[in-house]
């Protein structure tokens, strides 16, 4: 998928362009640090040949602490059944020490000009899987070697964790993926821009990337063969193109590219203490949506009008305990107080799907997006549960919170969790704790089945909000995650539409509020329909809140809402999207969209 | 150089367990050693190697030794695979 074009003479590399899809916006020019995401898998990477004497002392060294590390184990646990533990880690130790085999590996580094782990993987696999032909009990030798290889790799993955951490200048990450889990171990200050090879605009990595504010493209399919470490590379997260060694001309086009688009960014300054409100006084709530704690001042900054969305898995992930009542207290109160008098919505634990906790066992299942995830958790372990919700309770009486329940499929678990809400002020009264009994609770409206029932739904709580990253996922069928079928995956899907509509309205003829927390929120070509549709709230990432806020306070309602009739009664997502970028196009001349 | 064809006589054959054993009496040497099954030859001071032959019982292999201690060297080799490397 990409052009190598020829390029003056003093240019020793070739420019390379690679399409990919735009997932957080600006321009980022910098060098290329590889990173490798949690799966136990080592990617494929071009090294230089200046690099192949640091891959192989790399190795060398990881290879002696896990042997290290195999000893000092064993040593530990010196009972009695360990005598055929311990022939296992003798051979493990073998394995690790053998000069003939680590020689091989060295071999591949040197002549095939690839990274230390993806070698290593490569010459075990290779060896595993004859051993695994002849079947046997030599089989099961060759899962012994997958279990050496899992432990070197994820050393060696670590280690550029912590490189990329201990990096003097910030640097553009790229990767095959980016988890949340891994994310979470990185020092957000040392990356200024994200390229991946998978992902679509609702990829974790996408998500990252608009929260820690630094340009993104994913879904390049094949980047990290592509580029070495170390090397120059742009990446415009506003077309979507990633420029691997761009030659003077380019960077210098760049540069420009870029100067013009901040100084457009500067020019939406002046909104941050304006309502989001249309010509014709239609006020919307236009609020932002968290990930990680540490951005509540880019909220205010920005200029949304509160939290619409608090994801809390970052309290869960990358650690191996529960966080417990009072460290959650402390971070809600701390949010809360923050960002009073605007309120935050909490979203409770939505772990499980793509996003496993070390602390809480989620046996591998067939389709975890489908799986034991969110209030299916919750309910399950509601000790969990109970502890989280006290939290919320009491922070409330330090700011203005509200809980926000996921993955929510009928109205048996909604009563369900609203009877533990209940329960949890009763123990909360009995053990003399300060809370906020008319604390407002909210439904994630984000699978199917809720968002046909929203009108029962909406009787029994406060406030709907709905999640399109995975409404949609669920709607269309479409796994996000899934490059190959990511293009089917559609905010502007005519049923996406009129599924939002009926929610809206189902809210409104129960009198709660209805919001929108998903990517879909800061869909430039959404926002009229939506407002068109009634929206009361729109929460999206703080980056996202100028450009949308515009949008809102150039746009009539009255207007809006034509079109989001006409719109309606369109039969493909490719007529509405090529309607409203006609649309926006005349109404917002300068707008990237 | 010396050698000598055997048969694998220990019921689970080189497994990981008598690899093991294999490799590191075959350290203790200063000859070369090799092992041959068929058309594949392995270095029988690399673990790795040794569990490749994947050598189950009845499989026959030769052994071959080249250096300073080779007779010393084949001898023990053979007697652990007449040992059954202990196993059985």
């Amino acid at each position: 998928m990409f052009d190598a074009m020829p390029k003056q003479k003093q240019e020793l590399k070739a420019q390379m362009i690679l399409q990919g899809v735009a997932a957080s916006p600006g321009i980022a020019m910098g060098s290329a640090f590889f990173l490798a995401d949690d799966r136990v898998k080592a990617e494929r990477r071009a090294i230089a040949v200046a690099e192949v004497p640091q891959e192989i002392e790399k190795l060398k060294a990881v290879l002696e602490i896990t042997r290290q590390e195999l000893i000092e184990n064993s040593a530990q646990s010196g009972s009695e059944p360990a005598k055929d533990q311990d022939r296992i880690v003798e051979v493990h130790r073998m394995v690790l020490d053998d000069e003939y085999f680590f020689g091989e590996v060295n071999a591949t580094i040197r002549d095939e000009l690839v990274n230390a782990d993806y070698a290593f993987q490569e010459r075990i696999n290779q060896y595993a899987e004859q051993l695994r032909k002849r079947g046997g009990h030599f089989s099961e030798i060759a899962e012994e070697l997958h279990d050496i290889k899992n432990k070197v790799i994820r050393r060696l993955n670590g280690d550029r964790r912590q490189l990329l951490n201990q990096a003097e200048d910030a640097v553009i990450v790229v990767s095959h993926d980016l988890t949340t889990s891994v994310a979470l171990t990185l020092n957000r200050h040392k990356i200024k821009g994200i390229a991946t090879d998978l992902g679509g605009k609702t990829s974790h990595a996408a998500l990252l990337a608009r929260a820690y504010r630094v340009p993104a493209v994913v879904g390049l399919r094949e980047i990290i063969g592509a580029i070495k470490n170390d090397d120059r590379i742009i990446v415009d997260g506003n077309n979507g193109v990633v420029l691997v060694n761009p030659d003077k001309a380019t960077s210098a086009q760049y540069r420009a590219k870029r100067n013009k688009w901040l100084a457009a960014v500067k020019k939406l300054d002046h909104l941050r203490d304006l309502p989001a409100r249309t010509i014709d006084n239609r006020d919307l709530t236009l609020a932002a949506n968290l990930e990680y704690a540490d951005e509540v001042k880019d909220v205010l900054a920005h200029g949304a009008a509160g939290i619409g969305l608090l994801r809390t898995e970052y309290l869960y992930l990358g650690r191996d305990c529960l966080p417990d009542e009072e460290e959650q207290f402390q971070e809600y109160s701390r949010i809360a107080k923050a960002i009073k008098p605007h309120p935050v919505i909490i979203r409770t634990m939505d772990v499980g799907g793509d996003k496993s906790p070390q602390c809480i066992d989620i046996p591998p299942e067939a389709n975890p997006m489908l799986g034991w995830r969110a209030i299916r958790i919750s309910l399950e372990r509601p000790e969990i549960f109970i502890a989280q919700i006290k939290a919320i309770l009491r922070a409330n009486t330090r700011g203005n919170a509200r809980i926000l329940l996921p993955m929510i499929s009928g109205i048996e678990q909604l009563d369900e969790a609203l009877a533990l809400i209940e329960k949890t002020k009763r123990q909360l009264r009995k053990q003399g704790q300060a809370f906020e009994p008319d604390t407002e609770v909210g439904v994630m409206i984000e699978i199917p089945s809720a968002a046909l029932l929203a009108d029962a739904i909406a009787e029994r709580v406060d406030f709907l909000s709905i999640g399109t990253n995975d409404l949609v996922q669920y709607l269309l069928a479409v796994d996000r995650g899934n490059e190959r079928i990511a293009h089917l995956f559609e905010n502007l899907h005519p049923a996406v539409l009129r599924v939002i509509k009926n929610v809206i309205d189902a809210g409104h003829s129960k009198g709660v509020w209805v919001g929108m927390c998903g990517e879909m929120a800061a869909d430039r070509l959404a926002t009229v329909l939506l407002v068109g549709m009634k929206i009361d709230e729109l929460s999206v990432s703080p980056i996202d809140v100028p450009e949308i806020k515009k949008i809102i306070r150039h746009t009539s309602f009255k207007e809006a809402e034509k079109l989001a009739q006409q719109v309606l009664n369109f039969s493909t997502a490719k007529e509405i999207i090529h309607f409203m970028r006609q649309y926006m196009r005349r109404r917002f001349k300068d707008m990237v969209l | 150089m010396v050698e000598k064809k055997l048969a694998v006589r220990n019921k689970m054959g080189l497994h990981a367990r008598p690899s093991s054993k294999l490799v590191q009496k075959a350290s203790t040497f200063k000859s070369d050693i090799h092992i041959k099954r068929d058309d594949q030859i392995v270095n029988g001071k690399s673990i790795m190697g040794v569990m490749m032959l994947a050598a189950a019982m009845e499989t026959e292999l030769t052994i071959s030794a080249n250096g300073a201690d080779e007779e010393q060297a084949l001898a023990a080799m053979v007697e652990l695979f007449e040992s059954k490397f202990g196993e059985d």
